[in-house]
């Protein structure tokens, strides 16, 4: 084994500032809160449907294709957290995050490790192909 | 290589608010910034308040962020930060008692709270005759949570450790190793307080605490792995496991050994030429 | 101020304090109300950091005997070991073992499921018991979580005792700092146990966690408490250059090589027989030989070393039992043992010497037991083999807790504490040495004894280099009355804690100077060039130091020896 083989293994690490799942967290908490208030906003205006004119008016409003926008940043957050809560499921489930076993230096840890970051990957993907189909649509229908 | 430290300092006998002063220092490759620290303690400023102790990292005493990561002091070189400005500050949601030094005393409480030790109903427990045996696949099942040093990075780094009353990555990874212990009777009395909106469900999985661990204990692992076992106990499949026996006596000699006899004795109890005194 | 009450006041929170408090706990069935006095956070301690194993007498099936145990320790002591006290100690072993891994603690085992044992230097049977190597963390670890079992054990952490309160020859209680608001207390207790741990941070190339600066011994000392052997100092041969880290010596146990700057095995001169795996201070004397006659590595700035090779033992053995030290060297060297050699010296490791014990703990104060590395009983006599040191603490944490906890069970009331003492205690700490203004910084005094020591009362030893030593720190003494407090605020204030460990290092460097230059001969671990053979007619007797103003009055006892004579002492 070569001196420069050698050295390669012997080098300390150190933790980066947050990682993927960090951010994922983040992201999860952010498209919950927005879906959340955007269900009571959606209950609060369909229950204008009473008033008749009222609800005339609010079905011009959102008929103009300048809303559309709205209802994508709709489906995108919900592609997001319904792809990212997929994945905490599984995991919470015991999926995807490794055994406990001897660790070793520098102790990579396995339940952020590769299997977690492959599913995160491919629901995240899928979920992003979902959304670019979307864009397609609403980018039809404004059209 | 000059380096510059700054420092959080706060001493509530006097300080109204804390404040960060900057020290300059040359360090050398090696140099950790524990190392550092006691330098800038003992020479620059005497009155600069640090945890510390074993400076190998695994006494667990000197976690504080740096350059806003949660980690060991002793275990991290200056020069492998690749940073001339080097921002000490004290972990991030404990209560902060002076300069770098945070409050445990919450954690600790909330350690003792998941009844960490082996609850059996045995007399054996308390009258060791033999081992209790565990095969390999037990002991390498929760060895990495046994190496927790409970130095409170977990929790620093953690984003939901702001809910004072959530129990926190470590104390959680205590209770997956001792439920999970071969040897261990007492998950039903454990089950409660880990079942509970403050205990594991708590847990979002961000992943941090297992990012800035210094030792290799996961306790996101642990914590996913627990969600798994209550959900697995209320839908009721989950296999009871029975505490391991007690080794029996050993009868085949496996090891050949040459061992040698210790000398005769040279001196009977009688001529004890001594008393004892004291 | 406050006066506290306690029943049974331990102080140290390490493998000793934390055995003491749970025997207390389980030996009264939970009545006993227990106060556990440490300086640091309770899980801090250094106990953590002992890495290589726990010697007991498993296997007897396999050959091991409780006589093989005591004579492998009392030879390793070079006889100055009292042979009822290792007799009592090596018989209560086995249980103390079996009771931790009841309690909790991973053993590595062997496949069949059974707890393994490693060999170790000077053992004539592989003994050990070990987790990994981070054995002193595990039992730590388990202990502290088993305490968890009980509700009258409470535990004060970051008080910083400053003085013992006898009267009449009786233990009454201590007086404390509590750190974190900076007032001094008194803990009024039935009993007490001290369990602070050994004195090794006076030395510079050392093992020790920096909190182990034996204040334990220097509280008693002052007080009144004779201290024995305090010159036997254990060198622990591979301590990790240049930071001193320990590296176990399981590494040794598990077969690795010492290397010399030629690659040769140089431990076939010095131990033809047991080689690399003979007891601390030969192997210890044989590496600083090496280094002095030019064969071992050269640093620019002093620390010469040999190599500690593992690479041999492959892989899986390494990351399986060896994870520890392997991590060390590649955070702090850049080195990874699994491919090279590990470069490393003797640093100090371990304080054979302590605080006049009987065979069960107890202190020549009545309502006060010693355990653990701070208490000489003596087991290890003038050198302690390794393992013995956290199996010391296991034994004589148990049998003082219990002996304590019945003392305190027939003392219908606590006595009166004396109230002239305390104030004069807490008058010395917050207004003589907190309102110091003088020009000296402490902190360098501390640095220049810690040289000193290293130079002077090392490994070797002459007449001339202690006799200089003892003048040097008279002097440092001196200098330390003249030192600046800077903070001056009561929270958390460890610029005072710092002074205080200070002094106490001060007064105990004294002590092994002095110690060390009375004994005009070689034994263990206390190697004197101009004496460099053991004098059984003259030495065999333990030193005892006691206090005076002008320094350290010595006397001496005899060795307790029931059944086996001095012999010479090969390997």
């Amino acid at each position: 084994m070569s001196i420069t083989e050698t050295k390669k293994h012997a080098v300390a690490s150190y933790p980066k500032r947050y990682n993927l799942e960090r951010y994922m967290f983040f992201i999860q908490r952010a498209t919950g809160i927005f879906l959340v208030s955007y269900f009571y906003i959606h209950i609060f205006i369909y229950n204008q449907r009473i008033d008749a004119a009222l609800w005339a008016s609010i079905k011009t409003a959102f008929g103009n294709p300048t809303m559309y926008p709205m209802s994508f940043i709709f489906v995108t957050a919900i592609m997001i957290h319904g792809a990212n809560g997929l994945r905490l499921i599984l995991t919470q489930l015991g999926f995807f995050i490794g055994k406990p076993k001897l660790p070793v230096y520098p102790y990579p840890p396995s339940s952020i490790g590769k299997a977690e970051r492959v599913i995160l990957f491919i629901l995240i993907s899928v979920a992003i192909i979902l959304i670019i189909v979307a864009l397609g649509e609403f980018l039809f229908f404004i059209r | 290589m000059e380096v510059v430290f700054k420092i959080h300092r706060f001493d509530p006998s006097k300080d109204v608010s804390p404040y960060y002063k900057q020290y300059k220092i040359t360090i050398d490759k090696g140099t950790t910034v524990l190392e550092a620290l006691l330098y800038i303690k003992e020479r620059l400023d005497n009155s600069l308040a640090i945890r510390y102790s074993c400076r190998m990292g695994i006494c667990g005493s000197c976690g504080m962020r740096i350059n806003g990561i949660p980690m060991l002091a002793c275990k991290t070189q200056v020069s492998m930060l690749k940073s001339n400005i080097i921002l000490i500050e004290p972990l991030s949601n404990n209560p902060i008692i002076k300069d770098l030094v945070t409050n445990f005393s919450n954690l600790f409480a909330k350690h003792k709270m998941i009844k960490p030790y082996i609850i059996r109903k045995d007399s054996e427990l308390d009258n060791p005759t033999r081992e209790y045996l565990q095969k390999p696949n037990e002991f390498f099942n929760i060895l990495q949570f046994a190496l927790c040093i409970k130095c409170g990075l977990c929790w620093s780094a953690c984003p939901i450790s702001s809910d004072n009353r959530y129990l926190g990555p470590f104390v959680l990874a205590q209770a997956y190793r001792y439920i999970s212990d071969s040897r261990d009777d007492g998950y039903n009395e454990r089950f409660d307080i880990i079942d509970s909106p403050h205990g594991c469900w708590r847990c979002h999985f961000a992943g941090s605490c297992s990012q800035v661990c210094p030792r290799g204990v996961d306790p996101a692992l642990a914590i996913q792995l627990l969600k798994k076992s209550i959900t697995t106990t209320k839908l009721g499949l989950k296999k009871i496991k029975t505490a391991a026996p007690v080794a029996p006596p050993l009868t085949e000699v496996t090891r050949k050994l040459d061992v040698p006899q210790p000398p005769p004795r040279t001196v009977f109890k009688n001529q004890r030429d001594s008393t004892n005194e004291r | 101020m406050e006066i506290i009450k306690h029943d049974l006041v331990i102080i140290g929170s390490g493998l000793a304090g934390l055995r003491a408090a749970i025997e207390a706990s389980r030996f009264s069935k939970g009545k006993l109300d227990v106060a556990i006095v440490t300086k640091t956070q309770a899980l801090r301690a250094h106990s953590v950091c002992a890495e290589g194993g726990t010697a007991g007498v498993l296997r007897v099936e396999e050959g091991d005997s409780f006589e093989l145990h005591e004579w492998d320790t009392i030879k390793g002591s070079d006889f100055l070991a009292d042979q009822d006290a290792v007799e009592l100690f090596v018989r209560l072993l086995p249980s103390e073992l079996i009771q931790l891994e009841h309690w909790g603690i991973l053993w590595s085992r062997r496949a069949d499921g059974r707890v393994d044992q490693r060999p170790f230097g000077g053992h004539s049977f592989p003994r050990a018991c070990y987790a990994g190597d981070y054995t002193g963390f595990a039992e730590m670890h388990t202990l502290y979580d088993t305490l968890q079992k009980y509700d009258n054990v409470k535990i004060y952490e970051e008080w910083f005792m400053t003085s013992l309160l006898i009267e009449e020859n009786k233990f009454k209680g201590i007086t404390a700092i509590e750190m974190k608001s900076g007032n001094m207390h008194a803990i009024k207790a039935k009993a007490g146990i001290i369990a602070t741990g050994g004195a090794g941070r006076i030395y510079s190339f050392t093992t020790y966690s920096h909190t182990t600066t034996g204040d334990g011994q220097a509280v008693a000392y002052r007080a009144g408490i004779p201290l024995k052997d305090m010159e036997f100092i254990q060198f622990h041969p591979t301590g990790l250059v240049p930071s001193g880290v320990l590296i176990t010596e399981g590494a040794r146990g598990e077969g690795g090589y010492l290397l010399n700057k030629e690659g040769e095995r140089f431990m076939k001169r010095y131990a033809p027989k047991l080689m690399e795996l003979a007891p601390r201070d030969i192997v210890s004397r044989s590496i600083m030989t090496e280094i002095i006659e030019g064969r071992g590595f050269k640093r620019p700035d002093g620390l010469d070393y040999v190599h500690l090779d593992i690479s041999h033992l492959g892989r899986e053995k390494i990351l399986e039992r060896l994870m520890s030290i392997r991590e060390y060297s590649i955070r702090l060297n850049g080195i990874d043992p699994i491919y090279e050699p590990i470069p490393v010296r003797p640093a100090a490791h371990y304080t054979m010497g302590g605080i006049h014990t009987d065979t069960y703990g107890a202190t020549p104060i009545q309502g006060l037991w010693a355990a653990g590395e701070v208490a000489c009983v003596s087991i290890h006599g003038a050198n302690r083999l390794g393992t013995n040191s956290t199996a010391e603490c296991l034994v004589y944490g148990t049998l003082t807790g219990r002996a304590a906890t019945q003392y305190a069970l027939s003392q219908s009331s606590y006595s009166n504490v004396p109230l002239d003492s305390i104030q004069m205690e807490e008058k010395r700490v917050f207004d003589e040495v907190l309102g110091k203004e003088g020009g000296e910084n402490p902190f360098e005094i501390k640095e220049e004894l810690r040289n000193l020591m290293d130079k002077k009362v090392g490994i070797f030893r002459t007449e001339s280099d202690l006799k200089e030593a003892a003048k040097e720190i008279r002097n440092l003494k001196k200098r330390f009355k003249n030192i600046k407090v800077v903070d001056k605020s009561r929270v958390y204030n460890t610029n005072i804690i710092g002074v205080l460990e200070i002094e106490n290092m001060l007064d105990l460097a004294e002590v092994i100077a002095y110690s060390a230059l009375a004994r005009t001969e070689s034994r263990g671990a206390h190697y004197r060039i101009d004496y460099p053979q053991r004098d059984d007619k003259n030495w065999l007797k333990h030193t005892l130091a006691y206090y005076t103003p002008e320094g350290p009055k010595l006397d001496y006892i005899p060795v307790r020896i029931i059944k086996w004579l001095p012999v010479e002492r090969k390997y």
